[in-house]
């Protein structure tokens, strides 16, 4: 990690194997610091950043990353901010070019603000007719209930309609400054020429941020339940616990009891084998353990039919339970921590990829020297630490059930 | 790249790939829904399910557990022209990967109960997709826009075919198109070709050709348009997709112009689509365009969601931009982008093992030789504007579209969450 005169950090990770070049900016903020009444600024924010700087109209930025055949996105997840462009190392300079420009110089044009608050509108009620986000969204709500992470991070109708100009503009102003901010780099580029490039590209940048307030919260853990209903032709369910934050020590041996289970959706773990290898209850089923830095939260889902709903929501409590009741043999283990370190090498094949993954660590709290140990770690988790957080954690469900109406008799 | 054939009339294709200690193995069988009578429709994706069931050697579940315990990932995909089965893993075990690769592709034994089983499986993912607007549209777009063709039936099948089909169908079908000269095995990644080849033979090598593919009656491609089929659902939402005649591969330089028009019209926030109806109309919250490579005449189609009452705006919008390419010539400076965008694209696809052997694969299988996927970038760095609008006024006649949408029944009534019993 590199500092750079203005309090910049910056990640370079350099890769001779090719000549893509990933560059990513990270910002703390994001839907954990908005309050319940601007709820998804920070999303309607990342999405209004490209349209429009003191140099580009939205066209210009669009056509100048498109015209190196490049590509370059912002946007807002719980816990940060990220802009990022791909390109080839040759047109690093354009591409940081327009990088900058969409940090430090946007100018949330009106007009263009209004069409991105119906497209955001839109994707709102597209995530209603989708079962698994719908599913996962009143899910979090639950969840979460009380807590900001309960808010989604695209917003909500209400909000989203009633965000005013200003208040983008004092969220940028105020959170997009240098000592806020995480450069990852990674691609052939000498580390050295990236932090002159980088330090001259962001000179300009507001030193200081301003310090967000919020408050956590303390959960205790207890079961709710709740059911929607939806003309579907598949149920959907979704139940899960809060843990600890990503950086705890619990956290890579839930990554790992999560993986016993069948992380993403592994074939060879607990729940494809028996759910749908050996029920035939569903063809998605899976779960997922997300990092946080506040509260990091374990998820299980399945899509059943509509007549197997109770079933399938007792068979994938009880295998989640069985977690704390009997520990993991052996060899299933091994299998879990391999299939994990071998998702982990797969998916570090990307050059953006790497860089997100460094930039994710560190703005979880884990930092980034957490992508170099993480094989490591996991290698070390026993059985008993497994069994250990499944008891800990894996107590009363969230749990979140869509299905089609009775029908009528 | 590595290409060379096993003396059982496999092919087999080598690129090599050492930035990451990992390999892929993609073996591509070449049929898919295309090569199914309406009576088995969805044979090839249920065998595609079937694979990964058990081998003589290795019980339902091993499969998966020796390429996951390995840390490697195993995954499969039908079209309506292929099926194929790839294996990542990392590169000192790509003996596992072939061996077990191997074993799946030849010796699935299809036991009964399994079949059963995996139906249900099926069944469901069948419910899932209609569920999912795009997905379902996707069906209801082909069968709509050919009267007939091989495009014309759905991967999955319908929910009467899955449910009927039978274990001696689904052995019928693998035994006479699950053969070494209808395969191509597509490796990439950290290996040495010529130390890799006499591995390949070892395990693909002793296969040989158990029946013959069916004797399907020819079915011609004809169009079913112009078209319109309005469905509504419990939506918020309205999905549309608009669908137009596009090349297949008898005329392989028109698909590269084909993918340079898609471009123009539909990549990225700069291209035509984009800007008219989101941008400058403001009718549509997105929009985007896609043409799938196939061997035989397919499909150039335009997916959209939008509000319900811009319907009408957003079918006109398109079918101007459709009459724009067909007139007018389109600029140098757009045309340079969009082949510069094209072309890292596929530099980018390049990045992991499994995208490049997709793009290898998928031309390989489609062209039927290695030439189409060598000799791909150069071929679009010569397309021209003129190119452009020969093709589009050969394919994209707007008196032609064939539309689909999805749109909610009523004006969005939320729906209500209440508590329930434990």
């Amino acid at each position: 990690m590199n500092v750079l005169p203005n309090g910049i950090r910056l990640i370079v990770k350099r890769n001779p194997s090719n000549r893509i070049l990933a560059m990513q900016c990270y910002f703390r903020a994001g839907s954990y610091y908005e309050r319940t009444e601007e709820s998804g600024i920070t999303n309607l924010l990342c999405e209004t950043m490209l349209k429009g700087t003191k140099n580009r109209t939205a066209l210009e930025i669009a056509e100048t990353m498109e015209a190196i055949g490049g590509e370059i996105d912002a946007s807002a997840s719980e816990d940060f901010v990220v802009v990022s462009t791909i390109s080839t190392v040759e047109d690093l300079d354009t591409a940081l070019d327009v990088l900058r420009d969409v940090i430090v110089n946007p100018t949330f044009p009106p007009d263009e603000l209004e069409k991105e608050r119906e497209a955001v509108l839109a994707a709102i009620r597209q995530q209603e007719d989708h079962s698994f986000s719908f599913a996962y969204k009143q899910f979090r709500a639950l969840l979460y209930e009380g807590h900001p992470y309960a808010l989604p991070v695209i917003g909500t109708t209400e909000t989203v309609r009633a965000i005013t100009r200003r208040q983008i503009v004092e969220l940028h102003r105020g959170q997009f400054a240098a000592d806020n901010m995480l450069a990852v780099v990674v691609g052939d580029v000498h580390p050295d020429t990236i932090a002159r490039k980088m330090a001259r590209a962001f000179a300009d940048m507001p030193l200081h941020h301003e310090e967000k307030i919020h408050v956590s919260k303390q959960f205790r853990p207890r079961y709710r339940t709740r059911t929607f209903t939806k003309e579907v032709e598949q149920a959907f369910i979704i139940l899960g616990f809060i843990t600890d934050r990503a950086r705890s020590e619990d956290y890579v041996p839930l990554k790992v009891a999560c993986a016993v289970l069948g992380t993403g959706a592994s074939v060879s773990a607990r729940l494809f084998v028996r759910l749908r290898d050996r029920l035939g209850l569903a063809y998605a089923v899976g779960c997922q353990m997300r990092g946080a830095w506040d509260k990091s939260h374990f998820y299980a889902y399945i899509g059943t039919s509509p007549e197997t709903v109770e079933t399938a929501r007792d068979k994938l409590l009880e295998e989640i339970r069985l977690l704390a009741v009997e520990p993991v043999p052996p060899a299933e283990l091994e299998r879990a921590k391999n299939h994990l370190i071998g998702q982990f090498r797969i998916a570090h094949q990307r050059n953006s990829a790497q860089a997100e993954f460094l930039g994710i660590y560190e703005m979880l709290g884990l930092e980034a020297r957490f992508d170099e140990v993480y094989c490591d770690l996991i290698k070390q988790v026993t059985a008993e630490q497994v069994q250990a957080v499944a008891a800990k954690y894996f107590t009363a469900p969230t749990l979140v059930i869509l299905r089609p109406p009775a029908k009528a008799k | 790249m590595y290409i060379s054939k096993l003396n059982n009339g496999m092919t087999v294709l080598i690129q090599e790939n050492h930035a990451n200690p990992i390999v892929t193995l993609d073996v591509w069988v070449n049929t898919g829904s295309m090569n199914e009578l309406p009576e088995i429709n969805g044979v090839s994706h249920f065998l595609e399910h079937m694979m990964f069931k058990g081998t003589e050697k290795r019980p339902a579940g091993k499969v998966d557990l020796d390429i996951e315990s390995v840390g490697g990932e195993t995954n499969a995909g039908t079209s309506k022209d292929f099926t194929h089965y790839y294996v990542t893993v990392a590169s000192e075990y790509v003996t596992t990967g072939l061996d077990v690769l191997s074993d799946v592709i030849m010796n699935s034994t299809l036991a009964p109960d399994e079949v059963e089983r995996e139906r249900q499986v099926i069944l469901e993912e069948f419910k899932r997709k209609q569920d999912a607007p795009f997905n379902s549209l996707y069906d209801i777009i082909h069968d709509l826009a050919f009267k007939s063709g091989p495009y014309k039936q759905s991967v999955l099948g319908t929910q009467e075919s899955i449910s009927q089909l039978t274990r001696a169908q689904l052995m019928d079908y693998y035994r006479r198109y699950y053969t070494p000269d209808n395969m191509v095995l597509v490796v990439v990644g950290d290996v040495k070709a010529e130390t890799l080849i006499p591995e390949i033979q070892k395990y693909f090598g002793r296969y040989r050709r158990t029946a013959k593919p069916y004797e399907l009656p020819e079915k011609p491609t004809r169009w079913g348009g112009p078209a319109r089929r309005i469905i509504e659902k419990d939506k918020r939402e309205s999905y549309t997709v608009m669908a137009f005649p596009a090349p297949g591969m008898a005329t392989p330089r028109e698909t590269i112009i084909m993918d340079v028009l898609t471009g123009v019209l539909g990549n990225g926030r700069s291209s035509r689509l984009y800007q008219s109806l989101r941008e400058k109309k403001q009718i549509v919250s997105s929009i985007s365009a896609n043409y799938e490579l196939a061997k035989k005449p397919s499909l150039f189609l335009v997916f959209t969601t939008h509000e319900p009452k811009h319907f009408d705006d957003v079918c006109a919008a398109v079918l101007d931009e459709i009459r724009r390419v067909r007139t007018r010539r389109v600029g140098a400076r757009e045309l340079a982008k969009v082949k510069k965008m094209a072309l890292n694209e596929y530099y980018f696809a390049t990045e992991t093992t499994n995208g490049h052997g997709f793009m290898l694969g998928v031309s390989y299988v489609l062209s039927g030789s290695e030439k189409y996927e060598r000799t791909y970038l150069r071929e679009l760095n010569r397309v021209s504007a003129s190119d452009l609008l020969r093709v589009a006024r050969r394919y994209l006649d707007p008196e032609k579209m064939v539309v689909a949408t999805i749109q909610p029944k009523q004006a969005g009534k939320p729906v209500a969450g209440e508590p329930s019993a434990p």
